[in-house]
């Protein structure tokens, strides 16, 4: 494999020829790492070289194990919120059955001379499922 | 294949012989792979963030559908208790109601 060397800025070239050896290994590194083959030679011939801190197999493992949690968990969101929206969806009607009840109740014992009884638990029941 | 370089490491590499790059790469090889793992750490540490973050906000958001859930449900149960139990008093009151009015109409 032939490499070329330019400068950023200016003029000028280096060309090296890389022996299929040495291209090979640095294709099999560029492979290992899903990264180009260019990447690599600009890092060795920048010399800007970095040091991992931890074991990065051991961090490659935490991330799956934090992936595996994140999926388990989407998976249970889903039908979940299928079966709260159902439930929302009854006690809707409910509310608006109940809101139907209570307005004849409250008509019924009017006409009868009854006392009126306010349940504000189901009134506000029924204004939060209505809305 | 072309690589450009930054003009000062150009002419640090001008200096050295074919021989002398070729034997750069092959002994540097170890340190870029050093380094290539170094970004993945980086990489895998910013990812490792993210999903702590994500899981976070799905273990709330889960926790909080789990509540409406259970609320929902008991709602469920107390609202169709109430259906029922004023249903039965509406009928009743209706038949008082019925009674009441069959007893001014024979007064009159």
């Amino acid at each position: 494999m032939r490499l070329k060397i330019k400068p950023e800025r200016g003029f000028g070239k280096i060309e090296v020829e890389i022996n299929e050896d040495l291209w090979k290994k640095i294709k099999d590194l560029g492979e290992k790492y899903k990264v180009s083959e260019e990447h690599i030679l600009r890092i060795i011939l920048t010399e800007e070289f970095k040091t991992p801190n931890e074991d990065v197999q051991n961090l490659e493992r935490e991330v799956q194990e934090l992936e595996k949690k994140v999926y388990e968990l989407e998976k249970k969101w889903a039908p979940l919120r299928y079966k709260a929206y159902g439930v929302s969806e009854d006690n809707k009607i409910l509310a608006i059955e109940l809101s139907g009840l209570l307005a004849e109740n409250t008509q019924l014992r009017r006409f009868l001379r009854k006392k009126v009884k306010p349940n504000f638990e189901l009134r506000k029941l029924i204004e939060y499922y209505i809305r | 294949m072309e690589i450009i370089l930054p003009k000062e490491k150009f002419k640090e590499l001008k200096k050295l012989s074919e021989t002398e790059i070729i034997k750069l790469i092959e002994e540097n090889l170890k340190k870029a792979e050093e380094t290539l793992k170094a970004e993945r750490e980086a990489f895998l540490n910013e990812k490792k963030v993210k999903l702590e973050e994500k899981l976070k906000e799905i273990e709330e958001q889960l926790e909080a559908l789990e509540r409406f859930y259970e609320k929902a449900l008991q709602d469920r149960e107390f609202m169709r208790e109430m259906s029922e139990k004023l249903r039965e008093e509406n009928a009743a009151l209706r038949k008082k109601l019925e009674e009441k009015k069959r007893a001014l109409e024979n007064k009159t």
